[in-house]
């Protein structure tokens, strides 16, 4: 694709959809917040053939021609693993992860400058369009806030331990083509790659792979080993469904109405109203539930 | 002027004198401008590396515990103009030639707010309980700056009124006062008494009282937090808990300094 002055900015998803999770319906919806949001929209998806092909027969030809301008089959193949999810408080499965070809975001980007997001992150403000032109070569986020304002998670999700170093949400991050990029994803690779040496040293839970860890983990050294040196985005806030949260509806693209659970009482849920704040939905097949009426509001505003 | 590092290392049940020799190297091999380090310790003491000390300073020893009794006398043993005094139990990873530069305006500052291992500034009274009763200067006396002049010398003589009649100062001043002498808090109400300011200085030092760290560590963090030394282009470093320490290292636990860590030194220190 001949690369314009526009297209030097962009988007970057990753979808690869399984059995159990449709990561490329996902990606069409955050896809579609962005074009319905933002100035700066362009957006590049890397998945793989059977996803795209999933797409191609399950979401209608203009509005994938609308949600993603670029797609890339990446040559190489990472291991995936299977994860347990939530879907309310009540229900778990387990499905397959493909997470860790996230690694591959700096040699895959066709952007001089992305923001890299998961796909079940849905956009809901203009917010994004202050970040580039960013000094940073980096900028990754170690904040996050549950629906209900309170800080997300255990210690354990503030750190990647319970005395570890503090985490960065890999769920957005934007970075610059530039030698500390470059450098940064390198090392991601490098823990990834031996992810259970890291996990002695840093002790953060055994378990599936998680880029959060790893990004954390490339931050810190990159760092020089001392905290705060890699800066947030000017929303420096991630505002976080649980998986344990539900949907209650949609009002339009930027105001969705969820149910927060109360961890301690998960009988008990919480309406709460989010409106013209950027959200990542956790609970996936909620999120899949409201795709259609979704991306039916999308289209209609673009 | 001439600047320099003092550290006092009364030997009695501990001994000092090997925790200030692992400081005195540790300044040698990270500070680039002034690393020149004076010893005070007890009269006849034996000292194996005399080389890495600029002068060493014998002084009467003192029958107590924690060998404080003497911590009065640092404004007539120093041999510099300016003096940053140190406690024996800290090591230096990182040059701070630099504050020098920013304390030769001033005639005497303390550090007045520590960090933890993660870089954090502390913020817990814990050890700090008669300070915040009776709202005294919080300073720190395992490192302050001071330089001598006319004034400086009268604060030192007011703390040595005060160390010499503690138990007296204590209960005409502080409400809950400590049962022992405490050299922080005689300081401090020494600077109370003498000097109208505020008290905030950029000094600090990494305090490894064990409660101003996580919640969870009450007692002995070299137990409960991994901790490993690296060297870096001929330098020392220390990573705790894969945090970097960035400032002046107190660790309070002596057994911290093992063998091994007074070796690396020592070979590092032969290298120079």
């Amino acid at each position: 694709m001949k690369k314009t002055k526009k297209n030097k900015r962009g988007f970057l998803l990753y979808a690869f959809g399984n059995k159990d999770l449709d990561y490329g319906k996902l990606a069409v919806c955050c896809a579609l917040s962005i074009k319905t949001n933002l100035k700066n929209n362009h957006i590049t998806v890397i998945t793989d053939e059977g996803t795209k092909k999933w797409l191609e027969s399950s979401v209608p030809e203009n509005v994938l021609k609308t949600a993603f301008d670029t797609i890339i089959l990446p040559e190489e193949k990472f291991k995936s693993g299977k994860r347990r999810h939530f879907d309310s408080p009540w229900i778990t499965f387990k499905a397959e992860f493909n997470n860790q070809n996230r690694v591959m975001a700096y040699k895959y980007s066709p952007y001089n400058e992305t923001i890299m997001l998961d796909t079940d992150y849905i956009v809901m403000n203009d917010n994004f369009d202050n970040v580039w032109g960013s000094q940073e070569d980096l900028m990754i986020n170690n904040k996050a806030i549950d629906l209900q304002g309170k800080r997300f998670g255990s210690t354990a999700d503030r750190r990647i331990s319970n005395h570890g170093i503090p985490m960065y949400w890999a769920t957005v991050v934007y970075f610059k083509k530039s030698e500390y990029a470059e450098t940064f994803f390198n090392l991601v690779d490098y823990v990834r790659e031996e992810y259970n040496f890291f996990q002695f040293l840093y002790e953060y839970s055994e378990g599936f792979y998680r880029n959060d860890f790893s990004f954390s983990i490339a931050a810190h050294i990159l760092n020089g080993y001392v905290k705060n040196g890699t800066r947030s985005l000017p929303d420096d806030t991630l505002l976080m469904s649980y998986q344990k949260d539900g949907i209650a509806g949609i009002k339009n693209t930027n105001e969705i109405m969820f149910l927060a659970h109360k961890p301690d009482e998960p009988w008990i849920s919480t309406l709460v109203n989010i409106k013209d704040m950027n959200v990542h939905i956790m609970n996936k097949r909620e999120l899949l539930r409201i795709s259609n009426e979704y991306i039916d509001l999308c289209m209609e505003k673009l | 002027m001439n600047k320099g590092f003092l550290v006092m290392a009364q030997n009695g049940q501990t001994d000092y004198v090997r925790m200030a020799s692992a400081l005195a190297m540790s300044l040698k091999l990270s500070q680039s401008e002034y690393n020149k380090v004076s010893i005070i310790v007890n009269k006849g003491q034996e000292i194996k590396r005399k080389e890495i000390f600029d002068k060493i300073i014998s002084i009467d020893n003192v029958d107590s515990k924690w060998k404080i009794d003497n911590k009065w006398k640092y404004f007539w043993v120093s041999p510099y103009d300016e003096t940053i005094v140190l406690d024996a139990d800290m090591l230096f990873f990182h040059d701070i030639s630099h504050w020098w530069n920013i304390l030769s305006d001033k005639e005497i500052e303390f550090t007045t707010h520590t960090k933890n291992y993660r870089g954090d500034t502390t913020t817990s009274d814990y050890y700090r309980r008669t300070f915040t009763t009776n709202k005294l200067p919080n300073l720190h006396t395992a490192l302050f700056y001071f330089k001598k002049t006319k004034l400086i010398e009268k604060y030192f003589e007011m703390i040595r009124l005060i160390f010499e009649n503690w138990q007296e100062f204590y209960e005409k001043f502080l409400k809950e006062p400590p049962k022992f002498l405490s050299g922080d808090v005689a300081y401090a109400l020494a600077a109370k008494i003498m000097f109208n300011r505020k008290w905030d200085s950029f000094l600090t030092f990494t305090h490894m009282r064990s409660r101003l760290q996580d919640d969870d560590i009450v007692s002995n963090w070299n137990k409960e937090l991994p901790s490993f030394f690296t060297t870096y282009h001929g330098r020392v470093e220390l990573k705790i808990n894969n945090f970097n320490q960035m400032y002046p290292f107190h660790y309070i636990k002596k057994d911290f300094l093992s063998e091994e860590v007074v070796e690396l030194y020592e070979e590092k220190i032969y290298l120079l």
